[in-house]
């Protein structure tokens, strides 16, 4: 069974009003106050002068769990949002070589957009048990840069930020055991940030229906029922749809961990991982908890992960 | 309760440029075509009008004209003195 070994996150320190921008954004004074009070959007951290490969050494230099046992990291993977850069930049195998791993394959998933990072979990455990090491690994990096003007913001939903994880995977062990992943793509947005009229009306509507229901097929295969979960840890896009989800599949709003939409907005596929590094870091899982990790991508994917502490 | 009737159909009826006429107060909001952000902007100047805070999720908790009226109507209730 695929189980989570360590994950870090990495903020850049810089945290940048939402007020301030505004106008880059697009967003009236009117609109950002709204996102404030209605979405609990505040501050984004943002690094202009940084990297994407800068954002993940970041992370990864928190990893303490990777000291020593590069030797056993069999793949690297980055799982990403937006499309890769041009050739010949290629920030995953930068950082493989800078973390000294050239021996792992690296590669990089982005099918499922924001909610690849649970993907790449699932197919980490996947190739972990196929290669039949005990002690092999795979390091996992999610996070974006918010560099360009489509990159910045889901219009009407969200404000991006840049932040990033690196997860330690490794398959079997008994510490936060994944249980259970369900998801569902639905197609007919695939034109995802471009989708406009019906279409875009469509997927407002049917958004919480379609994370509700892929939330319940995964607290179902898991054999736990949403209210047993002890927390959730969510994408950021925005409070407001978390409370209706909570309510939707009778979860207690508070055991949504909400606490990182007013500091880092959304982080792309990282949200889930960031928000497990502060859950342990606020003492919010106890031995044998079960929560769950949940992101939807544009496109449209959406995916739950029941995980085990 | 009327008046409140008018500004909040007025309201919509702006967002969505359209004559406030043509507003149904018996069908949901999002089926005249109010998106998240309309709904958002809604609720603030709901907020601002009546000077009330309401339920962050109020519009989509009561998504006809009609039944946000109910909800606004014990909103106001409970926030007198």
């Amino acid at each position: 069974m695929t189980a989570i070994e360590a994950v870090s996150a990495y903020l850049p320190p810089a945290r940048v009003p939402i007020t301030e921008l505004a106008a880059e954004l697009g967003l009236s004074d009117r609109q950002a106050a709204l996102y404030r009070r209605y979405y609990g959007l505040d501050t984004v951290c943002l690094d202009p002068g940084g990297t994407l490969t800068d954002l993940m050494l970041g992370a990864a230099g928190k990893l303490d769990a990777l000291r020593g046992r590069e030797h056993q990291v069999r793949y690297v993977i980055q799982a990403r949002t937006l499309e890769c850069p041009p050739y010949p930049v290629n920030p995953v195998h930068d950082v493989r070589d800078a973390l000294g791993l050239r021996h792992a394959a690296a590669f990089t998933v982005m099918q499922h957009a924001c909610a690849s990072g649970l993907l790449a979990v699932d197919l980490a455990g996947r190739l972990l048990a196929a290669g039949g090491d005990p002690d092999g690994l795979a390091l996992l990096f999610v996070g974006e840069k918010a560099f360009t003007p489509i990159a910045r913001q889901i219009p009407g939903t969200t404000v991006m930020g840049e932040g990033s994880a690196a997860v330690l995977i490794r398959h079997g062990g008994t510490r936060d055991r994944v249980v259970s992943y369900a998801t569902r793509s639905h197609g007919r947005f695939s034109d995802g940030l471009l989708l406009t009229g019906p279409a875009a009306e469509e997927f407002e509507l049917r958004y919480l229906d379609a994370l509700a229901e892929v939330i319940q097929a995964a607290t179902s295969h898991a054999g736990v029922s949403p209210s047993e979960l002890s927390l959730v840890l969510p994408h950021n896009v925005n409070r407001l749809s978390w409370i209706r989800l909570a309510r939707r599949i009778g979860l207690p709003v508070d055991r949504v961990l909400l606490d990182n939409v007013p500091l880092t907005g959304h982080c792309f596929g990282a949200d889930p991982f960031i928000n497990y590094a502060t859950a342990i870091e606020l003492g919010r899982l106890r031995a044998g908890d079960h929560y769950l990790m949940a992101a939807v991508g544009l496109g449209a994917t959406f995916s739950a992960m029941v995980l085990q502490h | 309760m009327n008046a409140l009737r008018t500004y909040v159909t007025e309201r919509v009826a702006y967002y969505l440029e359209r004559d406030a006429a043509t507003i149904e107060t018996d069908m949901s909001l999002p089926d005249h075509g109010l998106d998240s952000v309309l709904a958002l902007a809604l609720c603030g100047d709901i907020e601002d009008h009546l000077g009330v805070r309401l339920d962050p999720t109020a519009v989509w908790d009561y998504p006809t004209i009609d039944a946000l009226l109910t909800y606004l109507s014990g909103a106001v209730a409970e926030a007198k003195p």
